[in-house]
């Protein structure tokens, strides 16, 4: 099992954190800081790369869709891209795709961060 | 905690005692999801049954408060994995916990509190019996 990893890089205004690993009932406290930390520093705008996320559970993906509200209110975003077709498949099922913007690829994800 | 495996005809049967802590509940269900993958179960059966198994761990742990680890055990066979989880908990019943109210709009629905809720959907099936001042949860699992 790989342990939860997030990397953190800049897209200009735009904030990318890379997830690595298990998204799960132990390890997503350590997101919720570094989120919580981000919108303290005034970044509203977020997106994950979740290319190399193995898994979500309930607790992670509460937490994702708590912090797109939150970015919402501070008229930021949340936005997921490379997101693997069983943790899409979750996503999906519980109708959670109207809130949890999910794009392709780094590309199309900051360009929708640019569109009115 | 290492796992038994236990080879049976044409089935595999995996199990672990699992003590009472939250990042015992995790690391068990990712190892459980592991092993699956392992054994060639496609990856979205085995994400559905980390999810489960994790969200019923934690949930015993956190409410059922039981005095021993919990038994883990996860079985495949030809159509499906049968996930087995017992413990010494209070008694509780997931299959008859009422799903929570879901508001039309999806932008309004609070996550907590459905992880027993998303486990039905995901699942094929769940059966509860309470033995022995016992929870005895059956999750089936389509491949």
């Amino acid at each position: 099992m790989k342990d939860f990893q997030i990397e953190q890089e800049s897209r200009g205004a735009i904030q990318l954190i890379r997830l690595h690993g298990s998204l799960d009932m132990y390890s997503f406290p350590r997101l919720e800081s570094q989120l919580q930390a981000l919108f303290q520093q005034g970044h509203n705008s977020i997106m994950l790369d979740c290319s190399k996320l193995d898994y979500i559970g309930s607790a992670g993906l509460g937490a994702l869709i708590g912090f797109a509200k939150q970015a919402r209110d501070r008229n930021g975003d949340l936005k997921l891209f490379r997101v693997p077709d069983r943790i899409y498949k979750v996503i999906e099922l519980l109708g959670f795709t109207k809130v949890l913007q999910v794009y392709d690829n780094e590309e199309t994800a900051l360009a929708s961060f640019q569109k009115p | 905690m290492n796992p038994t495996g236990d080879c049976k005809e044409q089935t595999l049967v995996w199990q672990r005692d699992v003590p009472n802590r939250i990042e015992d509940a995790t690391a068990a269900a990712a190892a459980a999801g592991h092993h699956l993958r392992r054994q060639g179960v496609a990856g979205t059966a085995a994400h559905a049954a980390h999810f489960a198994i994790e969200e019923m761990l934690t949930n015993t742990i956190k409410y059922g408060h039981p005095a021993h680890p919990s038994r883990l055990s996860v079985e495949i066979v030809p159509d499906s994995v049968v996930v087995r989880i017992e413990d010494d908990g209070q008694e509780f019943d997931p299959s008859k916990s009422p799903a929570p109210p879901l508001p039309a709009n999806p932008d309004e629905r609070a996550p907590g509190g459905l992880g027993i809720h998303i486990v039905r959907q995901m699942i094929s099936s769940i059966a509860y019996t309470r033995r022995d001042g016992r929870n005895h949860l059956v999750l089936t699992i389509a491949r």
